[in-house]
């Protein structure tokens, strides 16, 4: 995406515009603390800018590789020290939040919200990405905690995301 | 390698997930390279994943993306310059290019014994005298310090700047930077003396320790010399360099501390 090398504050704009929301959100999943999300999201965004050269495009595509960012940025600071000391990590709670319904992620998902789609999600499927994606479990540490073989867990996965797939009825020329 | 039975192993969503340790990536990759119906399988679990976490989208609190960019590009009268050398003539008093002459062990530290010259006599400064013996003596080395010298004095000579050593911790001992701290405008430059060569994929990261709390200054750039302005700071008990992967981390890797000092 031209904007990210372009590297200047209206290429930042944009992207901010497209896709804050969408990385706020997965921030806000993993550090339930508000402001402490705030400052998680700058955090990704200042390292965002700071290693856009380093984006490969062949690689995939830019949503993800922002996504993956804030993501592990939130998951660094849950496995931070000091955070284990002040807090204890956030439980995954099975509460389905109030999505706010952005219109600047153009997602062909039509009329599924949030809540129809984890209802949809079968449930031990949806504990999977939960813990792995939000909660920044391996599938080792998913395992123990679940008291279950690992290869159980690695049936799960590759579950969950084909179920995934279909909810979220991804079509192969979706841009 | 049967590819059909490699996608069915899941490996590839645990990759999406991000739930694969290290050397687990490295093989994924290793194979993604290879094998074009496994980057089209990986194509289609990460966006059907994007997809979903999209639905988690929140906005974010007002005013965010104004402190964001300022922080990146700064507001009107912070443009995060990096002051850089001016190896270009300069016109020295006679005593100063005398003593700026003698000094053949130049490196920036001569600022700092030329500082200590002109300005009240502080302790800190005392103990940098000793560190010269540290210096290397080369031609270019002594004409860029004398260079920036230049713009390091008219630093130093505000009476409102505070000089802060960082010295070397037990991961390097022979590690050494300079805090410049305008105590004024809350400025805060790093000029990096010395630190080990970062491996691959990590950089250098700034600290201020504020309140206890280590709040992150900015990424220090190695490859450039000379001052660097950092982010303001308007108090801190010490400042200090760690190494974190590339990009930074909003905490420090305290097992990975290089240089500290307190002002």
């Amino acid at each position: 995406m031209a904007f990210l090398t372009r590297g200047d504050r209206q290429a930042f704009s944009v992207i901010y515009n497209a896709y804050s929301s969408a990385l706020y959100g997965v921030i806000a999943r993993i550090i339930t603390d508000e402001e402490a999300a705030a400052d998680l999201l700058q955090e990704a965004f200042i390292k965002i800018w700071n290693s856009r050269a380093s984006y490969d495009p062949s690689r995939g595509r830019l949503f993800t590789w922002l996504l993956n960012i804030a993501r592990n940025t939130a998951i660094d600071t849950t496995r931070s020290k000091q955070y284990k000391a002040g807090q204890k990590i956030q439980p995954i709670d099975n509460s389905v939040k109030q999505v706010n319904r952005s219109s600047r992620i153009a997602v062909n998902y039509d009329s599924i919200g949030l809540k129809e789609t984890v209802a949809k999600l079968k449930p031990e499927l949806r504990q999977i990405i939960d813990l792995l994606y939000f909660g920044g479990y391996t599938q080792e540490e998913a395992a123990k905690e679940l008291n279950m073989p690992v290869g159980t867990v690695k049936t799960r996965t590759r579950n969950a995301l084909i179920q995934l797939r279909e909810l979220m009825e991804v079509k192969k020329d979706e841009r | 390698m049967n590819v059909k039975e490699y996608i069915a192993s899941g490996i590839l969503e645990a990759y999406a997930l991000g739930s694969c340790a290290q050397a687990e990536k490295e093989e994924v990759e290793a194979k993604l390279a290879q094998y074009p119906e496994l980057r089209e399988e990986l194509r289609l679990i990460e966006q059907s994943l994007g997809t979903y976490a999209s639905l988690y989208a929140k906005e974010p609190p007002a005013g965010l993306q104004n402190k964001i960019a300022s922080a990146l590009f700064g507001n009107e009268e912070n443009k995060g310059k990096v002051i850089g050398l001016r190896p270009n003539a300069l016109t020295l008093p006679r005593w100063l290019a005398a003593a700026a002459a003698a000094l053949l062990l130049a490196t920036t530290f001569s600022a700092i014994v030329l500082y200590s010259m002109l300005s009240d006599s502080n302790e800190r400064f005392a103990e940098t005298e000793k560190e010269n013996s540290l210096l290397n003596s080369s031609l270019a080395q002594r004409d860029s310090a004398i260079g920036s010298m230049n713009k390091e004095m008219a630093l130093l000579k505000d009476p409102m700047s505070q000089l802060i050593v960082l010295k070397g911790m037990k991961k390097a001992p022979d590690a050494k930077a300079m805090v410049v701290w305008n105590k004024k405008t809350n400025e805060v430059y790093l000029e990096v003396e010395r630190l080990p060569q970062a491996p691959q994929g990590m950089q250098y990261q700034f600290w201020a320790i504020v309140d206890g709390k280590p709040v992150d200054a900015g990424m220090i750039h190695t490859d450039s010399a000379g001052m660097h302005r950092m982010k303001d700071f308007e108090k801190a008990d010490a400042f200090a360099i760690t190494l974190e992967k590339e990009g930074g981390s909003p905490v420090p890797n305290l097992e990975e501390m290089y240089a500290m000092g307190k002002p």
